[in-house]
């Protein structure tokens, strides 16, 4: 099954595979730094569980949950956080 | 909008920099510092609503300094953004000074590699650079000027420091372009931009953005600056959009627009950019074989080829000359969005704040300066009385002019405090957190968390509530927004809610008030339910937001802000309530054949009053003086009381209300159309007569509506 960044827990280490999505939201996700391989994890959800809070490329994006579905990830290995800069494989 | 492009005529003969950014990345601090302009700086994503410039006189001639709105990149997402991509395009800056915040520095410099494409000089200003050293970490600028081949200038814009230099290296470069090719037109930006280049810099830098015909040689160079695993992507993408630029390079010029930035934005199928640059049919199709190869070699559709490839180059670039902070962040995130406390955080603050604005600060301020206005028009009246002006002259200006400076001046107080107040919210960053905790309730009204500002603005004054929805993505998302704003009730309400609530409520009147207010945004929850059925388009409004750093609030900004605040509403409220006041003085004063009456009850107003007042009837006030007092509220809100002051004389307004008709008169306030200098900016933000007409059509009969529902509700309990 596809990993979704929806689905990830709270902290765990996650890298881009794919943004998929389409229009000007997918854009912007790209222009934000969702690209193939950045690493990127979930900080926090808001009290209601959406939108939820996402750290990459060193600083923190908020977004809903359906939009953060549209980013394919994979998880990865190890406890290092995404702060250190979010660099590819 | 402030007109940038008015403004650049009037300084011809001025270098013209443009300030870009991302959004909260120090710009418009930056544009402070380097004007001295009382400019508000928020720490909130995108305060920066329109371009704004100010002309700077240099050692060698003029400097015309514009800011733009913060981008993540040269495609508009929103209304404001557009704003930036549109100056840079058309007007052509003679430099720009491309802000990056050093904390984060990887998407800032995602930025500079898009605005390189432009072909302008550019000066990089690494800010907050301060911040960096103080947390442990560090930024090479001397490597990443060799990296990208434009000067870098490391600055701390808060503290000032190296603020100047980031100037006069932009002016420079700006100059050395221009004194090589001196072109009368501003087409031909290839040739400017390659003038500019520096030699050394070609060999690094050249692989990525200086990549054009004349230099077709060159290509790998740039692999040197970062190598490793990322290459492939990147050199493929340089290769292809190079080839792209050959082949849209003579429509590009015919266009206006740079080729490098044509080319890249064509490749991931930009429409405006594909419509100006109308390429033949075989010209589309060599494009769109780059496209395919491209999406082919990479494995990636054009637009995620684009970005990942200026990200494996900004990472490569980081990687090699930043290297991490150690020190955390000053962080409240814990508490504030706190899954248990966040919610209640946020009513305590708000509960907070508006109970510093509307008593112990601003209501107390408000009180006092009311009381000077009066005594100040007394004694005015005063002196002209001992003078011998004429009646008329007197009335015109005790109860126009003096009526309506002290109608603006009592309600200053207000507005300032609350605008004061949540400023000190976004600059701390809080305002980010209550738009993230905010978003699934606004949410389920069709809004986004985003729409908190302007709502929030609104309890202040409607008109920067609604300017500031232009920081909202969609069309539709700021459309709701602005029609919401009215709902929100404003500062100049006041006045009148304490009248009538003290008058015929005098025991719960504090009670009553909260109660408007909160019927005000009940109804609004209403509207947007039934706007989100309403609204063509998407059912949902957008929500991307970026949370900034927590920042302790700077006393500079607080009263920079403050100044900038009370100027604003001033010169808005000079204008139109001024002016607003003056009428209702001349119409209260002649009679509907134009001669000279003492009696308020033969004046065109009262007679307009007449005619409207059967309409009233259902809600309890089919009174003429009520009538006329909401006629007058047309104009200026604060102008209602003065009406029903001069209207009922020694009766007061028990002559004209009962309880009942105290509460409909007091909800039909709250909703019917807001004053003159809100119509206009309504008007001007939903860019279409007709629409609000529709919105302000609408809100008369909604009014109309719940008044009569409050009025018989109110006969059945009181």
């Amino acid at each position: 099954m596809k990993m979704t960044l929806d689905m990830l827990k709270r902290g765990e280490p996650a890298r881009v595979v794919n943004v998929g999505g389409e229009g000007a939201l997918r854009f912007r996700l790209l222009d934000l730094g969702f690209v193939p391989g950045t690493e990127v994890k979930i900080i926090r959800r808001a009290p209601f569980g959406d939108p939820i809070e996402v750290m990459l490329r060193g600083y923190k994006l908020t977004l809903r949950q359906k939009d953060a579905a549209t980013v394919e990830v994979i998880k990865i290995g190890g406890t290092r956080g995404a702060e250190d800069g979010g660099k590819e494989l | 909008m402030q007109k940038t492009a008015a403004k650049s005529s009037d300084a011809k003969n001025a270098v013209r920099i443009a300030l870009i950014g991302n959004q909260n990345c120090g710009k418009t601090t930056l544009y402070n510092a380097l004007t001295g302009k009382n400019r508000r700086v928020g720490n909130y994503p995108g305060v920066t609503v329109d371009g704004e410039s100010s002309v700077i006189r240099l050692d060698g001639g003029e400097c015309e300094l514009v800011d733009l709105p913060g981008v993540y990149s040269l495609r508009p997402y929103s209304a404001e953004e557009r704003v930036t991509r549109e100056y840079l395009l058309r007007e052509r800056p003679d430099g720009i000074i491309n802000v990056v915040d050093a904390t984060s520095p990887a998407r800032g410099l995602y930025l500079t590699t898009r605005v390189l494409d432009l072909g302008i000089p550019v000066v990089l200003a690494l800010n907050m650079m301060d911040e960096v050293q103080a947390r442990g970490g560090r930024v090479d600028a001397c490597g990443l000027e060799d990296a990208l081949g434009v000067p870098v200038v490391a600055i701390s814009a808060s503290h000032g420091d190296g603020t100047e230099e980031v100037l006069n290296a932009a002016v420079k470069a700006a100059n050395d372009l221009n004194s090589i090719t001196r072109e009368p037109e501003r087409v031909g930006s290839y040739a400017r931009a390659g003038a500019y280049e520096r030699p050394d810099a070609v060999e690094r830098y050249d692989g990525h953005v200086r990549h054009g015909k004349a230099r077709r040689g060159i290509k790998s160079g740039g692999l040197n600056a970062y190598g490793g695993v990322g290459a492939d992507t990147y050199s493929t993408y340089a290769e292809i959009t190079g080839e792209c630029e050959d082949i849209i390079y003579t429509n590009a010029e015919n266009a206006g627009l740079p080729p490098k930035f044509a080319a890249m934005l064509a490749i991931e199928g930009d429409g405006e950019v594909l419509d100006a640059l109308a390429l033949d049919k075989n010209k589309r199709e060599a494009l769109d074989e780059c496209v395919r190869k491209l999406e082919r070699e990479t494995g990636l559709d054009a637009a995620a080829a684009s970005a990942s490839a200026r990200y494996k180059f900004v990472d490569g670039i980081c990687r090699k000359y930043v290297s991490q902070m150690t020190k955390k962040r000053f962080d409240l995130d814990g508490a504030a969005l706190n899954g248990a406390l966040a919610y209640p955080i946020f009513a305590l603050v708000m509960a907070l704040v508006f109970w510093l604005t509307f008593d112990v600060v601003g209501g107390r301020l408000s009180e006092l300066m009311a009381d000077a206005c009066g005594a100040l028009s007394e004694f005015a009246v005063h002196l002209m009385r001992e003078a011998n002006v004429h009646p008329v002259l007197i009335g015109a200006v005790a109860d126009g002019v003096l009526a309506g400076v002290g109608a603006v001046l009592s309600f200053l107080p207000l507005v300032v405090t609350l605008f004061l107040f949540l400023s000190v919210l976004e600059d701390t960053g809080y305002m980010a957190r209550a738009a993230f905790i905010m978003d699934a309730p606004l949410r389920r009204l069709g809004l986004s968390g985003k729409s908190i500002v302007p709502l929030l603005l609104g309890f202040g004054c409607s008109v920067p509530a609604v300017m500031a929805s232009r920081t909202l993505p969609t069309e539709r998302d700021r459309r709701v927004t602005v029609m919401l704003v009215p709902f929100m009730s404003c500062g100049a309400k006041i006045p009148i809610y304490a009248l009538f609530a003290s008058y015929f409520f005098p025991r719960k009147s504090s009670l009553l008030i909260f109660s408007i207010y909160a019927f005000g945004v009940l109804l609004a929850a209403v509207s947007a339910a039934v706007l989100k059925r309403a609204m063509p388009g998407s059912a949902e409004a957008e929500y991307v937001l970026e949370l900034p750093g927590w920042r302790a609030p700077t006393a500079k900004n607080i009263m920079r802000l403050l100044r900038r605040r009370a100027g604003e509403f001033l010169s808005r409220a000079f204008g139109v309530v001024l002016l607003a006041s003056v009428a209702v003085w001349a119409l209260s004063s002649f009679d509907p054949r134009l001669r000279l009456t003492y009696d308020a009850e033969q004046s065109i107003l009262a007679a307009a009053g007449r005619i409207l007042a059967p309409v009233f009837a259902p809600l309890g006030f089919g009174d003429w003086r009520a009538a006329s007092a909401l006629l007058t509220g047309l104009s200026a809100k604060e102008a209602v009381i003065g009406t029903l002051a001069v209207l009922t004389g020694e009766g007061g307004i028990g002559s004209v209300f009962t309880r009942a008709s105290a509460l409909s008169f007091m909800s039909f306030t709250l909703l019917y159309t807001p004053c003159a200098a809100a119509v206009t900016s309504i008007r001007g933000e939903l860019g279409s007569a007709k629409l609000a007409a529709a919105a302000l059509g609408a809100g008369l009969i909604n009014a109309w509506c719940v008044s009569f529902f409050v009025y018989r509700a109110a006969l059945l309990f009181l």
